[in-house]
Parts: structure tokens; sequence; C-alpha cells
């Protein structure tokens, strides 16, 4: 049950610092979780919230926060996607690019919240699917993603490319 | 037995057809449909990309006489923040699959990582069907590891 208090909206210009604090948490979570996976670089969350500020103006995508009292605790990042259009009967689809939820606010249902209103955003825009990536060692996120009918159909695989230089 | 160089437009109609019975088997998990005359426009997608420089690349496989395979790679932008600065992608990768050909895959993926590596790119990432183990299973013999699972939903699922 989603607290009365959090109110899921469209993100404005003032959250664009907070909605980068919080991707630099999801950052450090993901680097915990697997050192695979990328961590940020110096000034990262700058160039993230530049990003983000670049989205707010973008007619293709979504910015959505959980406002709890006047504080940003999640927000949730989408966008309008082709899958080659012209190669694919597929109508344009819907991309999750990022999503995060301060875990101190977890379990009450605000990231379902963020994924619903996103998803009749999406809806609205006539689009019937979208897609997401979840860390492979996320096993909470599974299970959130799981509980929301979420069906995994593609694995991301990630090597090092070899440094020794061959033939020109 | 085979060679590997970069594709020439004289290869596309052939890399078109080893494409779309690849795709076939990727997409029937996925909710997308191959268009009529999917090959042609692979055809007309990857002729740009025969020309786009250093950022982009094909090579084609031929054994023999005739092309049986290819792989499509490019590098891109890390994400936003990130201390990748740029990424390798295999974006596509097949072979004929009338035939057999041991040791191609093999080698075609790493021509591919040869060509990344000369650019400088450490990283690179491809996406294989959660369908196919044994597609997986090549791509962790070839020291890949998994990282990221990539999911649908459809956009009914909420209360609309």
């Amino acid at each position: 049950m989603v607290d009365s208090a959090v109110v899921v909206r469209p993100a404005v210009a003032r959250d664009v610092k907070p909605i980068a604090e919080l991707w630099e948490a999801l950052v450090d979570m993901h680097h915990a979780l697997d050192a695979q996976l990328p961590q940020a670089v110096e000034g990262g969350a700058a160039q993230y919230a530049r990003r983000i500020e670049d989205q707010l103006g973008n007619p293709m995508a979504r910015v959505l926060v959980a406002d709890h009292d006047g504080r940003v605790i999640g927000y949730v990042l989408g966008v309008v996607v082709d899958l080659l259009p012209d190669m694919f009967a597929q109508e344009p689809s819907g991309f999750l690019a990022d999503i995060y939820v301060d875990e101190r606010y977890r379990g009450g249902g605000v990231g379902r919240e963020l994924v619903e209103h996103l998803s009749q955003w999406f809806a609205d825009h006539h689009i019937r699917y979208f897609e997401w990536h979840v860390a492979s060692q996320n096993r909470d996120a599974f299970d959130f993603w799981e509980s929301l009918g979420g069906r995994p159909v593609m694995v991301r695989m990630r090597a090092s490319v070899p440094i020794s230089r061959i033939r020109p | 037995m085979f060679s590997i160089r970069p594709a020439s437009s004289d290869d596309l109609s052939q890399l078109a057809q080893i494409w779309y019975e690849h795709a076939a088997i990727v997409f029937a998990q996925r909710p997308a449909i191959l268009a009529q005359r999917a090959p042609e426009h692979w055809a007309a997608a990857h002729a740009a990309r025969l020309d786009a420089g250093e950022t982009c690349a094909l090579f084609v496989l031929v054994w023999g006489t005739r092309p049986a395979g290819y792989v499509s790679v490019h590098v891109e932008a890390g994400r936003p923040g990130h201390r990748d600065t740029q990424i390798g992608v295999i974006d596509e990768a097949a072979l004929d699959v009338h035939g057999y050909y041991p040791g191609a895959m093999r080698a075609l993926v790493q021509h591919a990582r040869q060509w990344l590596s000369n650019r400088g790119v450490t990283q690179t990432i491809v996406r294989v069907p959660r369908s196919s183990t044994v597609e997986q299973a090549f791509w962790r013999s070839a020291g890949a590891k998994d990282f990221e699972q990539w999911l649908i939903l459809p956009s009914s699922f909420g209360p609309q």
C-alpha cells in the first residue's frame, strides 16, 4: 500500500538534482551487486542531471518522480523507441531506462506506482509493450518485476576486449 | 577453409538471408513480427554501414567461395556519467543455418573483438535470446558474463 503522502507526478526542473542523487545511489547499488557493472565517473551525477534535464522537454520521453512531502524519493525514466521499423512489423515500443526508489521507502508500493504511471503514459502513446534491463545480480529487482508480470526475453552479456592489437 | 573480410555491397543479399533465418528464431520470443521484405530492408540498412567509417563494421565469413556468416559491430558512447566512455556492441552475429561451420562463429567474434580493441574499446556487449541456452553457452565460453536481463511487459498491465 502506497503511503498516501506519496504522490507520483511528472518531474520538473527542480527535481533534476535529487533525481541525479538517486541515480548515484542506483549506480553504487549496482556496482556493489556486481563489480562488472560500471561505476560513476567524477561528475557523473552532473552529467546525468543534464541528461534528465534534456528529457524534460522531450515529448517522446517521460520522467516521473515519487514525491513524499516535497522530497523526491524515487523516479523513473521512460522513452519511446523504434525497433528497426523497416524490418519488424512492430509498432514503436517503450523503454524504461532507469528506475530507483530510495531504499528507506521500498516495499511500500512506490516502485509499482511509478511503473504503473509510466505504463499509462506508454499506453496513452499507443505503445503496447515496454522493455527494460535488470542487473542479473539484482534478485530484489527480479522479484519486483516478476510480481508485475515482466517476462525475460534476452540476456545481455559483457566481455572484455583483448587489449593486444593484431594486424592493421 | 574460411576467411573473414569486411563485407561489400555484393555480399548483402546473401547476408540478409542469413540474418532473416536467424532473426526468425531470435524474435520468436518477442512481440515483433518480421516485416514483409525484411531481408531487403536489412540489406539497405547495412549498406549504409559499409561506408560509416570507424564507428561500425560488418564482417563476412567466407566458407569456400560463398558467404556463410557475418558479424555486425559498432562502438557507442557509454551511459552518461559512467566510467566506460565507449562500449563495443556486437549487434548481430549469425551463420547460415543450413550448414556446419566448425570454429566459424568463434573466429568471427574474435575478429570483431580485435577490431574493437584496435579502436581502444575494452568492453563489449552482446544480447542473447533468453531461450537460447546454446547461444548463451557459446558466449560464456568466449569469456562473456551475464550482466543484465532484458524484460518485457505489456503496457496494459496496470490499472488503465
